[in-house]
C-alpha cells in the first residue's frame, strides 16, 4: 500500500467512525457528493459513443461516418441530421445503449452523421442557404463514397425541417425522407416556443448581436429550459438528491450523463438562426410554396415524392404531433407511401429515449428496409 | 379402408405422365364429379361433400377471376385452419394464382419479410388477424392493387379503413367451374412454402401442382390413404406436411378430413372417437405428448389404425402402438424443398425411409465436417458415400420428377442448397443439411440438422434470426449468440442465448421478455440466456458457438450468470443448482 492508498483508507475509516457515532453526519457526505456532481456538470464534456471518423470537414460542418462492424448489407446508406438548436450532435449518438446510430447499424445500414460544430465569427453570415449547401456536400460525399446514387436522409427535429427542405431542392438524390419530432406547419398546433418567436425580429438581433454575430447554444437552452421551470430549476436537483439518498448509482451515472449533453451549448451562425425565426417560425413559410428562396431557388415541398416516414410523440411539448405530420399535406409523396408514427415519448424521448429507439425507430428500420 | 401398400402402382401412375398434366383444381373438380356426396372435411358439426367443397372453392377463383388475378399472380394467405383455407388455395389454384402460405406463429419483421418475400398482389386475412396485421401493416409491400381482404366478416363497415370483405364479394360469385382450370397444368406453381433452411434467413419455397400431386399419390401408395379413411388432421396448414402431405393425400384418395384448429392432447382420443377417424398424420412431439397422458382403460378402445408420423422416437413406436391399438406407424421424412420423399413404410422402428424407392435411387448419405458443415470430397473432388453405421449429410437427387424451383428472388440461397458434379459430371443434388445415419440395406435414420438452425417442439428455429431480434432489443444488449442445447427427455435441442450487455447496463427482464413475446414465436423463444463478460466474434464465431453450446446451461461448468425461462412463473430467473437438477431429472418440464 502506498502512502496515498493509505491516506484515503484513513480518512474512509476516520469518516465511517464518525458517521457510526453521529448519523447527521451521513448526509455530510452525500451533501459533498451532490455538489461534486453540480460542480462537474459546469463543465460538460459530450462525447460520441460509437466508433466513427470525421471525412469531411468544411465550415461548421464536421461529417462523421460509423463504419458498420457487424455487417453493411443494406442497399442504401443513411445520413443523420441532428438539430442546430445550441446542443451538440452527439444526440444522433448519446450513449451505446441510446443511439440512432446503432439501431440503424444493426439494420445492416452504413451511417453517417453530419456533426454541426460551433460555430466561430467567421461564418457568422453564414444563413440557411450555406447550411442547406453544407448538407448537400455531405450527401454528395456520401454518394461518391458508396457509389450510391439515392441515400435515405434522416432529420432530427430542426434537422427535420432542414431534410425536408433539402430533399425539395434535391429530390433526385433521396430515397426515403425520416423526419423526427420536426415542425412543419408551426401554427398547426400551439407550442410555447412558436408563441415566443412572435416577439419583435429586433429582439432576435439583439441576441444575435450580443455574440459578435453569433446565436449562442446558452441563450436558446435558456428558452427550452423556461418552458418547464420547475422541472429545470427544482425537480431535477431534487431527484439528484433522492438518488444519492438511495445510492442509486445508476440513476446518478444516466443524469450525469445526460446534463452533460444538455447543458453542453455551442454556437450558431447568426444569420442562420435569424432566417429560421423569420422563415419558419414567425412566417411559418415551409407551408407557402415558394414563400422563399435559397441561392435563387424557391423552396417548395411540393418537390418531394419520395416514401416519407414522420415521427413525433405523444407528449412533445416543443414539436406537438400536428406541426410534425403536417408535412404530409404539402408533399406529393402518395398518402400511401406517406408513414406516421407516434410515439408515446416527449420531444427528446423521442429523438434518442430507449423505449422509441426499441419500438419505434425500430419500425423506421423496418418499413425503410421495403424502400427501393 | 385398404390398408395395403401399393409402391408399384405409385410408379405405373408417376410413369405414364399424368402428373403433368395433373393439377389441384382437377383433382377437386374430379372427385366433386365422381362422388359428389362424398364427404371432404368434417370441421366442427358441419360435414362439407366434395361437391360443396368444390363449388366454394369456384366462389373464390370465379371472384379473383373477375378482379383480373391471373396465372402467376401471388395472394398471400393468414388464416388459421379451416375448411375457407382449403377452399381459397383451392379456388385461386383453379385459375393458376399461387398462394403464399404465411405462417401464423410469427410476428413482426419477421412476419412483415415473409409476406413480402411472396411479392403478392393481395393478401387473404383471417377476421382474427385483424389486430396482427395491424401491427406490420406499414411494414408490407404488395403489388398493384394490395388489397387486403379479411374472410369471415360480414358487414364491411366493421372493419377498419383499408381492409375489404371477402365475404361480401364473394355473394354475387358463381359456383360454376371455370374453363381455365384445365389450362393448369403440373408444372405451374400452386403455393409458397416457407422454410428457415439451414442458413437460417428465410426463403419461400414454391410447390408445383405436380409435386402436390406426387406427394397425394405417394400418401395413397405408401400411406395406405383409401376413400374410406377418415383423416385427423391438425397440423398448421401452412406446413408442408399440413398442405403437402394430408390435403394432397385427402384430395388424390377422396377421402374425408376431420379438420382442426390446433393439436390438444386432452381432446385428441375424444375427438378421433366421436368423427371414427382412423388415419393420423402429425409429428414425433404430438405423439410423445398423448402417450404421456394418464392411461385409461379404455385407451385402446377408438377408431384409429394408421400414424403417419415425423420425427417419432423409435423405442416409442412399440409401447405407444400397444397402448393405443395402433396397426401401422409409418414414419416419414421430407423438406420443405420438396425434392425427394421418405416412408418407412415397412415400418422398421426407428427408420424414416430407405435411400431407393423400388430400385429408384432418390438420394445419398455423405461424409461432412460436422463442424464446419462442410462436404467432404475425395482426391478427384468427388463427394464420399457414407457406409452403414455412419452419419452424413443426405442429398436429394434433383432431376425431372424431383425437381427444386429454388428459393423465390433467392437465387444466392438457391445456390448455396445445390451440389454439382458430386458423384459424376452434371449430377445434380439439394442439400438436405440433415444428419442421417446410414443403416444396412441403406435405410436411414434422423440424427440432428446441419448448420445455423435447431428443431424445437417438432418447429424449426432459426439461430441468426432469434439473435437479429435479440440484439435489437436496444438498451442493454451489446451482441448476441443463439445454439440450440439439448434438455434430457426432449426431443431435438431448446433455444440459448448467449449475451453480452453494454458495459454498466443493466437488463430489464420484464421488458425483454414482453419484447421477445411480441416479436417471436413461443418455440422460438430462447429457453436459456447466459450473461457473458465477452464473446470474441474475431477468431471464429463457429468455435465460439461450439464452445458455448457444449458448456450448455450446466452451472457447474459456467461461471457466467444463467437465466432460465421458467415455463410456471412465466419469467426470466436465475438459475440454480436445485432448478438444474429439477430439470436433468424432468421435474421441471417444458
Amino acid at each position: 500500500m502506498n502512502m496515498l492508498e493509505y491516506q484515503q483508507q484513513y480518512w474512509s475509516r476516520s469518516m465511517d467512525y464518525w458517521q457510526d457515532i453521529n448519523p447527521y453526519l451521513r448526509n455530510v457526505s452525500k451533501t459533498v457528493r451532490y455538489f461534486d456532481i453540480l460542480y462537474q456538470m459546469q463543465n460538460p464534456h459530450p462525447q460520441w459513443s460509437t466508433p466513427n471518423q470525421i471525412i469531411y470537414e468544411h465550415q461548421t460542418l464536421c461529417l462523421r461516418h460509423f463504419p458498420n462492424r457487424r455487417h453493411s448489407d443494406a442497399k442504401r446508406p443513411v445520413l443523420i441530421l441532428p438539430p442546430q438548436a445550441g446542443h451538440h450532435s452527439n444526440l444522433a449518438d448519446y450513449s451505446p445503449a441510446q443511439s440512432l446510430v446503432r439501431v440503424f447499424q444493426r439494420y445492416g445500414y452504413d451511417v453517417y452523421v453530419a456533426q454541426w460544430i460551433s460555430a466561430t465569427p467567421e461564418f457568422k453570415d453564414l444563413g440557411l442557404n450555406d447550411i442547406i449547401r453544407l448538407t448537400d456536400e455531405a450527401v454528395d460525399q456520401i454518394r461518391e463514397r458508396t457509389g450510391i446514387y439515392k441515400i435515405h436522409l434522416v432529420g432530427q427535429c430542426q434537422g427535420g425541417w432542414q431534410a425536408s427542405i433539402y430533399t425539395s431542392l434535391f429530390q433526385d438524390k433521396i430515397a426515403t425522407l425520416v423526419t423526427a419530432a420536426a415542425p412543419i406547419d408551426v401554427f398547426a398546433a400551439p407550442s410555447d416556443i412558436v408563441e415566443d418567436a412572435q416577439l419583435p425580429m429586433k429582439f432576435f438581433r439583439l441576441l444575435v448581436a450580443t455574440n459578435l454575430g453569433l446565436m449562442s447554444g446558452q441563450y436558446i437552452l435558456w428558452g427550452f429550459k423556461n418552458m418547464q421551470v420547475e422541472e429545470h430549476y427544482v425537480r431535477k436537483y431534487f431527484r439528484l438528491w433522492k438518488m444519492i439518498e438511495e445510492n442509486d448509482d445508476e440513476g446518478i451515472k444516466r443524469f450525469v450523463h445526460f446534463e452533460n449533453w444538455y447543458e453542453y451549448t455551442q454556437m450558431m451562425p447568426g444569420k442562420f438562426y435569424l432566417d429560421i425565426i423569420k422563415n419558419i417560425f414567425k412566417e411559418n413559410n415551409l407551408t407557402k410554396p415558394g414563400s422563399f428562396k435559397l441561392d435563387g431557388r424557391p423552396v417548395d415541398l411540393r418537390n418531394i415524392n419520395c416514401p416519407i416516414i414522420i415521427m413525433a410523440g405523444k407528449k412533445d411539448h416543443i414539436t406537438p404531433p400536428a406541426q410534425a405530420f403536417a408535412l404530409k399535406n404539402y408533399v406529393s409523396t402518395p398518402p400511401e407511401d406517406v408513414v406516421e408514427i407516434l410515439t408515446e415519448g416527449g420531444h427528446i424521448g423521442t429523438l434518442m429515449g430507449t423505449e422509441a429507439l426499441r419500438e419505434d425507430w425500430t419500425a423506421v428500420n423496418e418499413v425503410l428496409q421495403l424502400a427501393i | 379402408m385398404g390398408g395395403s401398400v401399393n409402391p408399384q402402382g405409385y410408379f405405373d401412375i408417376i410413369n405414364n405422365g399424368k402428373c403433368k398434366t395433373a393439377s389441384l383444381g382437377q383433382e377437386v373438380e374430379k372427385q366433386a364429379r365422381e362422388c359428389p356426396q362424398h364427404s371432404a372435411i368434417l370441421w366442427q358439426e358441419k360435414v362439407i361433400s366434395y361437391e360443396e367443397y368444390n363449388r366454394r372453392a369456384n366462389r373464390y377463383a370465379n371472384f379473383f377471376h373477375s378482379q383480373g388475378y391471373k396465372k402467376g399472380d401471388v395472394v398471400a394467405l393468414l388464416m388459421d385452419n379451416c375448411p375457407e383455407y382449403l377452399m381459397v388455395v383451392t379456388g385461386l389454384a383453379k385459375i393458376g394464382v399461387i398462394t403464399a402460405l404465411i405462417n401464423t406463429g410469427v410476428r413482426g419483421e419477421v412476419l412483415a419479410q415473409g409476406i413480402n418475400l411472396a411479392e403478392a398482389r393481395s393478401m387473404i386475412i383471417g377476421s382474427n388477424f385483424i389486430e396482427l396485421y395491424q401491427t406490420i401493416a406499414e411494414r408490407l409491400r404488395f403489388r398493384s392493387p394490395g388489397t387486403v381482404y379479411v374472410d369471415g366478416v360480414k358487414p364491411a363497415l366493421e372493419l377498419p379503413a383499408f381492409l375489404h370483405s371477402l365475404t361480401l364479394g364473394l355473394e354475387d360469385c358463381s359456383e360454376e367451374n371455370l374453363p381455365l382450370t384445365s389450362e393448369i397444368k403440373g408444372e405451374d406453381i400452386l403455393v409458397y412454402l416457407y422454410t428457415s433452411g439451414s442458413s437460417g434467413a428465410r426463403k419461400a419455397v414454391p410447390v408445383s401442382h405436380q409435386r402436390w400431386w406426387m406427394v397425394g399419390q405417394q400418401m395413397k401408395s405408401f400411406g395406405n390413404l383409401d376413400g374410406d379413411s377418415i383423416q385427423y388432421m391438425c397440423l398448421p396448414l401452412y406446413y408442408n406436411s399440413g398442405f403437402t402431405v394430408c390435403f394432397s393425400g385427402m384430395i388424390i384418395s377422396g377421402s374425408t378430413m376431420v379438420l382442426k384448429s390446433e393439436f390438444s392432447a386432452t381432446r385428441f382420443w375424444s375427438d378421433i372417437r366421436r368423427y371414427q377417424a382412423n388415419y393420423f398424420t402429425g409429428v414425433g412431439e404430438m405423439c410423445r405428448y398423448l402417450y404421456s397422458q394418464e392411461e385409461r382403460p379404455d385407451d385402446a378402445d377408438n377408431s384409429l389404425e394408421i400414424v403417419i408420423c415425423n420425427g417419432m422416437w423409435g423405442d416409442l413406436i412399440e409401447p405407444f402402438k400397444q397402448r393405443f391399438g395402433i396397426k401401422h406407424m409409418i414414419e416419414i421424412y421430407g423438406t420443405t424443398e420438396n425434392v425427394g420423399s421418405f416412408f418407412n413404410y415397412e415400418e422398421i422402428p426407428g427408420m424414416c425411409g430407405n435411400l431407393s424407392i423400388l430400385n429408384q435411387r432418390q438420394g445419398e448419405v455423405v461424409c461432412c465436417d460436422f463442424d464446419s458443415s462442410e462436404l467432404l470430397r475425395d482426391e478427384n473432388k468427388r463427394l464420399i458415400r457414407c457406409n452403414p453405421g455412419m452419419v452424413g449429410a443426405l442429398l436429394c437427387e434433383i432431376n425431372d420428377v424431383n425437381p427444386f424451383y429454388g428459393y423465390v428472388n433467392d437465387l444466392e440461397a438457391t445456390e448455396a442448397k445445390i451440389i454439382r458434379n458430386g458423384f459424376q459430371e452434371g449430377d445434380v443434388y439439394l442439400n438436405t443439411c440433415d444428419l442421417m445415419e446410414l443403416h444396412e440395406g441403406d435405410y436411414i435414420s434422423f440424427v440432428d440438422r446441419l448448420g445455423d438452425t435447431y428443431r424445437w417442439k417438432a418447429k424449426t428455429v432459426s439461430a441468426h434470426q432469434v439473435a437479429d431480434v435479440l440484439i435489437k432489443f436496444f438498451g442493454a444488449i451489446e451482441d448476441a449468440s443463439v445454439y440450440g442445447v439439448k434438455i434430457p427427455g426432449y426431443e431435438g435441442r431448446c433455444g440459448m442465448a448467449a449475451l453480452t450487455f453494454i458495459e454498466g447496463e443493466t437488463m430489464d427482464w420484464k421488458r425483454f421478455l414482453s419484447y421477445i413475446n411480441r416479436r417471436m414465436p413461443e418455440h422460438a423463444r430462447p429457453i436459456f440466456v447466459r450473461i457473458c463478460k465477452q464473446m470474441d466474434h474475431i477468431d471464429s464465431l463457429e468455435e465460439v458457438k461450439r464452445q458455448l453450446q457444449q458448456e450448455s446451461f450446466d452451472i457447474s461448468r459456467v461461471r457466467d450468470p444463467i437465466f432460465l425461462w421458467h415455463p410456471q412463473k412465466e419469467a426470466y430467473i436465475p438459475m440454480t443448482q436445485d432448478i438444474y437438477n429439477d430439470i436433468m431429472t424432468g421435474k421441471l418440464s417444458f
